[in-house]
Parts: structure tokens; C-alpha cells; sequence
């Protein structure tokens, strides 16, 4: 029988969508909080990213990064977490707490609820100086930004990743980097932020979730709906993700960098997400492609030919992306781009063995499964399914796996198209 | 069979060992679908030399224990990974400086998945045309390290602060040394190594205690604790830093700079050992933690950023800790970092220490939530004879007179090892 807890669902009065998993699987409670932002724009992409690092240099009740981390300190060492990241064509500002259960400790306060409490202070309560946030965390958080952005380039594969992104969908809003541009940044100082995120706040989606033993949901929920006093008017839609499946360019690129070992990315157009009936089917295709160690992509150019220390597949749900990702010697690039369209071509035959299919499914389920012993993975997988309006329980999706049919496979197979070849090799070349 | 339960932490703990030598542990877990299990063989990167029972003298090239790891991945009925994915496992292994791990999550085959791992690991098959593969394909994994900023100052500073211990080298090895490795020189280190009483079992999971011990007891009931009687030899290691300083250039955003401190007193005792890692650790944490005003000192002259770290590491027989910045003030950094370390006995005081505790604690905690760091934790612990379940007891009990005493012994004007990784064309 499968283990696993539900989210009960609240708005609060704010217009906050709360979701909350009452379980005792876990150590600790994690609270975890989202604003959603449309992905578009160099300028306001970059805005968006600052937020979160000015945040977290200060509120008005820590009104310092020491301050903060010496409240986390007192709360036994609780982690914060800020981030930006991307899912389709939306912007999430992230902020997670997570701290020890109230069972392990013989405090007398919640030490749950001084978390919540601790999260609404660093979002909604900034440390503000003549109407704008305080100069000073603007710079802190200008220069953190640009040095993340100019050290991408220093995880060679994160890099590679990237780069492919933006040569499959040039001149689409996915293409704009996450944390966004050296450009973008310099533009954003010439405005008023503390303005532009009150406008964020007000219009964006906030989606938050708390999971843990909690003994009460409707308890935490009061909770929130009582402390989380901002207020807002909701404008703006969860998902701001257009797919193109139409008059796809096709591109094929090559760099050079101070490095020994090539990398290479090949982009792939899915029109399929996740809320599309073969979605089930394209995550089995997926699977068999590349996804595991026994897949085409695996055992053919790693294990049987050795050409490849790392070969797989990734699939980007919202948007309909599917990356394939290598590290290789240069000299192998063209057998390895070959062995790639054979094996494309095979899928689109059904030219696979049945085991493939198989053992790719018992995966599969075996991974959903563990995902609901894991509280972090419990939340993105949620979010995800939110954002593309498509709730599935696990067990739905667990029993949509078993079902798909090699037929379906093949129909996926049939409607992805590889349009961008990307090489990063070695050589001294800038760029 | 022992049985202890921690009520401070609610958690269970069932440990036995074999007639055939192999040690168990399980932790149970019943509201979790994963189960994991995780076989650790005493041996890892730096076992390069052994005495055996008749005196003689064995060698093994730099990497044998990795790429053993990799060879064992490959036996006569083909791939392992294929056999655990038709039941829907997932395997996979790593080697570290002490112990090879050999692991697998499921959720439903447990005892099949089982029966598979004990297979691969105890049947090898030391084929010349799959040696000959396996040195390309990490010939490809040595390579990608290379690229790495991060993994190159970890194992430059380790060559500057070791003279002979093996620790400095590569536990993949270099494409020189793998190309020494053969049938004979795996099978004899196979042969020596990975023998039931040298290895240990911690299972994680929804499995019941009876069912887990009879089923092991049975499918080892012909293997009588053969103990193969042989010694870990090491090269003595001189007190002291063996390189001062070390300066190489990569292609990298910004310079980085690391320091290293090396361990002098590699205590033989357990509970020492593990003391010393904890209030190491938290020295640094005093010293360097985002709460303390040094921190933010660095932070605010924009000599440290946000990828600033340090840690300590204590093995068997070793130990350093490591201090990490990417700055484009290197001098000034290294300087500023240096005052802090060399000044800190005026400020050491109880409240910042009572702090650092509870942290420890909190972490503690969530370190529990993951079956794969709980396992690899539980083996550490055990092979420095420990339970890591216990070791919040240990945390507790650590005094302020601990922290003085090691900030003496191993920051204290004492030695230090600097790497630093330059921009090419700087």
C-alpha cells in the first residue's frame, strides 16, 4: 500500500493559496513559500531576481543578515532558504524555513509557529530607507546577482544547459536566464524597487505550503490568515507559459573554453505538458530515451561504446522541452550526434524492446513513490502540478504510468522535434 | 542481537553481527514507501599497501579501489544496473577515502534487491576487455573533475598539506596510474578485501528485524567467519604542511583562494576522534558562521562572498579543515582570515557557544529526514566505533574547555596551506 499524505486546501484572506500536509513521517516542518511572476523581459526579470537577496539582507525586525541568522540560530539552527527559479515561462521568488518539530524540544512557543512568523517578517516587512529599500542591500544584493550570473560560467555543465536553453527557444521568453542579465540588473537601479515589489506583491500569486507534523491543519491555517495581514488583490494568472510548436528554427553551435573534457546539449521541442493526455507517456518516453542507466542513450554511448562519462535526458514539463546532456571527448561528437538521431529514430519506429518499457515504468513508479518520503520534493512536485492546473494525487499518477501503452509512446516519439545542437570544446577562444 | 530505542529522537535500532562476520544494522521506518540498503566495504582510496599473512608485502595502484567499484558494476550476466531496474531498483556505489559503498533504494523488492546487491559485489568477473573499457570510461570521469574549480582546490590543498599520506591523491587516480591495473592485481585486492567480516549492512526502512536477520543468516549459513587475517600498512606522515603555498590558473569568473589546517594529533581513541570533529567544526562555525560579526566584516569589505565556506574533515588517521573564499582580493582576504584565526582566544565565550550547540542540534535533526545521509552517518560513526543515533548525547557533552583546547592545537599560530586558483590570462 502507498504511504502518503494529502494537502488540504485554503485561501486566506489575503488572497494567499495555503496548502498543508499534516504528517509525522518527517523530523522537521518545512514552510515554503512562492511568488509567481511572469517570465518576460530582460529588465523585469532581473528585478524580480533581486528581490529575494534584498530581502534577505535585512527586515524591519532584523534589520541585518546577522540579525536574521542569529534569530535562525535561536530557532535551533533553522535553514532559510531563498531563491529565484524558473518553471515554464513563470518566475518564482522562493523563501523556505524548515525547522525542528515541536515534539523533539521542550519549548513552551511553537517553535513551527515563530518560523511562519519569521518567513511573513522577511517577505512582507523589508527594511526600508526614504521609501526604497535600503540602498545599501540593493548593491549587496546588485553584486551577489552579478557574480552568480557571471559564475555560471564556471559550472561548465550548468553552463552548457543554459546555453542550450537559449538557442532552442531564441527570441521566447524561456530564454532569459533565471537570475537575469548584467543589463537588465544596471537598468533596474534607475527605478524605485520597493514600488515595483509592492506591485508584486499585490497583483502576484502567492502560493504557500506547509508540511510536517502539525497536529492541527485549520489550527496553522488560522494561524496564517491571521498574521499574514497584507493586503492583496490578485491580478495575475499562475501560468504565463506560451508553447511553440510551430515553424521551429533549427540551429547547431559550437564554443570553445579552457576546459579538457567536452560538453554538448541537444534541445528538443515536446508539444506535450503537462496537463496534455500523453503526458504520462512522454514521461515513459523520456524514461526509455534517457532517463535511466538502462535506457538507449545510456547503454548505447556509455556503456556499450564508451564514449561518454555521462550521457541523459531532462524533460522540462511546462514549457515542453526535453534536453540531452553529455560529456564527451571532441573527437567523438559526430559518432555521438549520430547514435542520438539513430536512437530518436528508433522511438519513432517502435523499434525498442519490450523490457525497456517495463523496467523504464517500474522506475518511474519506484521514484514517485520515494518522492513522498521526501518533504522538499513533496512541495515541487505539487507546485508544478498547480501551476499547469493539473492536481494529479499520486496514486493517479503512479496508476496513469502502468497504463501507458506502447502505442502512445510512439505518438510522443512522433511529435518531438531535435532542432538545436549545442558544443562547448576545448580551446582558448572567449566565447 | 542488540536492541536499543531512542526516545529522544524517536528512532529505533537493531544491530547484530553474523556467524559469517558481516555486521547489520537496521533502522525501521514504517511510514516510508523507500527502502534503502547500503553495503560499505573497509577499504577505500588511500588502502594502497597491505601485509599479509605471510609477511609479504602487497601493492596496488592509485584508484584500484574506485575502479574496482566500477569493474564490480560489470559481471558475467551483463549489466547490474539492467537487474535492478527490472524490479524497478536503483543501484549505485561510491568510493571514498576509507570505505567503498554499494547501494539501492526501492519500494517494493526489497529482498530481491537484497539478493542482487550481495550478488554483484561478492561475484566478480575480471574481464580484460571490460578492465580495458572501464579505464576509458574514467579516464572520461578523471577529466571532468579536472574542469572543476571546486574539486581542484580540495585536492591541491590536500597535496600541500600531506606529504605521503595517500589522502592527497585522487581516489579515481590518474590516467598513469589506472593504466597499471590488471586481472591479477583486482583479483588479489578482491581477494583481500571484500570478505564478509570486512564489510558492514545498514538497511533503512519498512523492514521487519526477524525477517532481515533469518534471511541473512540463511543466505551466508555455508560462510564461516573467515577473518582473512592481513595489515593496512600507511606511509608515516611528517607533522607539518608539506607546501606552504600554491598558485595555478583555471578558467574561472574570479580568483579563489583555500586555506588548509592539518590535523597533528590523530588521536587512536573513538570518542576523541569524533569529539575533535564536532568542536572543530564548531570553532569555525564560531569563528566564521553568518551570525558572528566576522562574517559580516569580510562580507561588508567584499572580501568574501556568498560561496565563503569551511569545513573540517576528520578521517581515520587524518584530519584538516578548510577554509574556502572567491575574491578578487586574494592578499587581503587570506590576511584579514589569518587576524581572525590567530586572534580569537580573547573572545571565546560561552554564549556563542551554547548557540553553535543548539545549531548543531537542529541540524542534527534534519539530517535525519534523508535515508542516504542518515546511512552513510551510521557507517562513519560505526567505524569510528560510534552510534550515530547516540551522538546528540555527545554533542551535548561537549565544554567549553574542548574548544579552547582544540582552537590551541590546530588554528592557533599554527601552520597553514594556502591554494589559490587564478583566472588564466590574470
Amino acid at each position: 500500500m502507498l504511504k502518503t499524505s494529502k494537502f488540504s486546501e485554503y485561501k486566506t484572506k489575503n488572497n494567499i493559496d495555503l496548502y498543508i500536509n499534516n504528517t509525522d513521517k518527517f523530523k522537521t516542518n518545512y514552510i515554503h513559500l512562492d511568488i509567481v511572476r511572469p517570465l518576460s523581459d530582460e529588465k523585469n526579470v532581473s528585478k524580480n531576481a533581486l528581490i529575494p537577496y534584498i530581502l534577505y539582507r535585512g527586515s524591519q525586525k532584523y534589520p541585518t543578515n546577522q540579525s536574521i541568522s542569529r534569530r535562525l540560530d535561536e530557532l535551533y539552527g533553522a535553514d532559510l532558504n531563498v531563491s529565484v527559479a524558473r518553471r515554464g515561462e513563470n518566475q518564482l521568488l522562493r523563501f523556505s524555513i524548515e525547522v525542528i518539530n515541536d515534539n523533539y524540544l521542550e519549548s513552551e512557543e511553537s517553535l513551527t509557529k515563530k518560523g511562519i512568523n519569521f518567513l511573513y517578517e522577511l517577505v512582507f516587512n523589508p527594511l526600508l530607507e526614504d521609501y526604497d529599500f535600503k540602498p545599501k542591500y540593493i548593491n549587496k544584493g546588485y553584486d551577489f546577482l552579478k557574480e552568480k550570473i557571471l559564475s555560471l560560467k564556471n559550472d561548465k555543465n550548468s553552463y552548457v544547459i543554459e546555453r542550450c536553453y537559449q538557442e532552442l527557444c531564441r527570441g521566447e521568453n524561456f530564454s532569459l536566464y533565471t537570475l537575469g542579465t548584467i543589463n537588465g540588473l544596471k537598468e533596474s537601479q534607475k527605478d524605485n524597487l520597493y514600488d515595483y515589489y509592492k506591485t508584486v506583491l499585490k497583483e502576484s500569486p502567492i502560493e504557500m505550503f506547509v508540511i510536517g507534523d502539525i497536529k492541527s491543519s485549520t489550527n496553522i491555517y488560522e494561524y496564517i490568515n491571521n498574521h499574514y495581514n497584507y493586503k492583496r488583490d490578485l491580478k495575475l494568472p499562475l501560468n504565463n507559459t506560451v508553447i511553440k510548436t510551430k515553424d521551429l528554427e533549427h540551429r547547431e553551435l559550437e564554443e570553445e573554453d579552457e576546459i579538457t573534457q567536452s560538453k554538448f546539449c541537444a534541445g528538443i521541442r515536446v508539444p506535450i505538458t503537462r496537463a496534455h493526455p500523453l503526458y504520462f507517456a512522454l514521461i515513459v518516453y523520456n524514461g526509455m530515451l534517457g532517463g535511466f542507466s538502462h535506457s538507449k542513450l545510456f547503454s548505447t554511448i556509455r556503456e556499450k561504446r564508451g564514449l561518454a562519462y555521462y550521457i541523459n535526458t531532462r524533460l522540462e514539463s511546462t514549457k515542453g522541452l526535453m534536453l540531452i546532456n553529455a560529456g564527451i571527448d571532441v573527437k567523438n561528437y559526430n559518432v555521438v550526434k549520430e547514435i542520438i538521431e539513430e536512437k530518436l529514430d528508433e522511438m519513432r519506429k517502435g523499434n525498442f524492446e519490450t523490457y525497456n518499457i517495463e523496467w523504464t515504468k517500474k522506475k518511474l513508479i519506484n521514484r514517485y513513490k520515494s518522492l513522498s518520503d521526501n518533504n522538499h520534493s513533496i512541495v515541487d512536485a505539487f507546485l508544478l502540478g498547480l501551476i499547469n492546473g493539473k492536481k494529479d494525487s499520486l496514486n493517479y499518477v503512479i496508476n496513469s504510468i502502468k497504463e501507458v501503452k506502447k502505442e502512445e509512446v510512439m505518438k510522443v516519439a512522433n511529435q518531438v522535434e531535435l532542432t538545436t545542437y549545442y558544443l562547448l570544446k576545448p580551446g582558448s577562444g572567449q566565447k | 542481537m542488540k536492541y536499543n530505542k531512542f526516545q529522544e529522537i524517536e528512532e529505533e535500532y537493531y544491530e547484530q553481527e553474523l556467524k559469517s562476520g558481516l555486521k547489520v544494522v537496521l533502522i525501521p521506518r514504517e511510514k516510508f514507501n523507500k527502502k534503502h540498503a547500503i553495503l560499505s566495504v573497509d577499504v577505500g582510496s588511500v588502502d594502497l599497501k597491505l601485509k599479509d599473512e605471510n609477511d609479504r608485502i602487497h601493492q596496488y595502484p592509485k584508484g584500484i579501489a574506485h575502479f574496482m567499484e566500477h569493474m564490480l558494476f560489470e559481471n558475467r550476466e551483463g549489466s547490474i544496473i539492467d537487474k535492478f531496474s527490472q524490479i524497478g531498483s536503483s543501484v549505485n556505489a561510491y568510493t571514498g577515502f576509507n570505505n567503498t559503498n554499494y547501494y539501492f533504494n526501492t519500494t517494493n523488492d526489497f529482498f530481491k534487491s537484497l539478493k542482487y546487491l550481495f550478488d554483484f559485489v561478492m561475484n566478480p568477473h575480471f574481464d580484460k576487455k571490460k578492465i580495458k573499457h572501464e579505464k576509458s570510461v574514467i579516464n572520461q570521469e578523471i577529466n571532468m573533475y579536472q574542469d572543476s574549480p571546486n574539486w581542484q582546490s580540495f585536492f591541491q590543498l590536500l597535496q600541500s598539506l600531506y606529504y605521503e599520506y595517500p589522502i592527497k591523491y585522487n581516489i579515481a587516480g590518474s590516467p598513469k596510474s589506472i593504466e597499471k591495473i590488471n586481472q591479477k592485481l583486482l583479483q588479489d585486492f578482491f581477494n583481500r578485501y571484500y570478505d564478509l567480516s570486512n564489510m558492514r549492512l545498514v538497511v533503512i526502512g519498512n523492514v521487519e528485524h526477524e525477517e532481515l536477520f533469518e534471511w541473512l543468516e540463511d543466505k551466508f549459513s555455508q560462510i564461516d567467519n573467515s577473518n582473512s587475517i592481513f595489515e593496512k600498512l600507511y606511509p608515516s606522515e611528517p607533522k607539518g604542511i608539506k607546501l606552504k603555498e600554491k598558485d595555478i590558473a583555471m578558467s574561472i569568473s574570479r580568483p579563489i583562494i583555500s586555506l588548509g589546517y592539518k590535523e597533528n594529533r590523530c588521536f587512536k581513541d573513538d570518542r576523541k576522534i569524533i569529539e575533535q570533529d564536532m568542536t572543530t567544526n564548531m570553532i569555525l562555525e564560531m569563528l566564521f558562521g553568518k551570525s558572528n560579526d566576522y562574517y559580516h566584516e569580510l562580507y561588508n569589505k567584499n572580501l568574501i562572498d556568498e560561496n565563503f565556506s569551511f569545513n573540517y574533515m576528520r578521517e581515520k588517521n587524518t584530519g584538516f579543515a578548510k577554509i574556502y573564499a572567491e575574491t578578487t582580493s586574494i592578499s587581503e582576504t587570506n590576511e584579514e582570515i589569518n587576524k581572525i584565526l590567530n586572534n580569537w582566544d580573547n573572545e571565546i565565550n560561552s554564549k556563542d557557544f551554547e548557540v553553535v550547540k543548539n545549531k548543531y542540534i537542529g541540524r542534527y535533526f534534519r539530517s535525519l529526514n534523508s535515508f542516504e545521509t542518515l546511512s552513510s552517518q551510521i557507517i562513519k560513526y560505526l567505524n569510528l566505533g560510534q552510534n550515530y543515533l547516540d551522538i546528540i548525547r555527545i554533542i551535548k557533552g561537549i565544554k567549553l574547555n574542548d574548544i579552547i583546547e582544540q582552537y590551541h592545537n590546530i588554528f592557533k599560530d599554527q601552520e597553514q596551506a594556502k591554494v589559490i586558483i587564478r583566472k588564466i590570462s590574470d
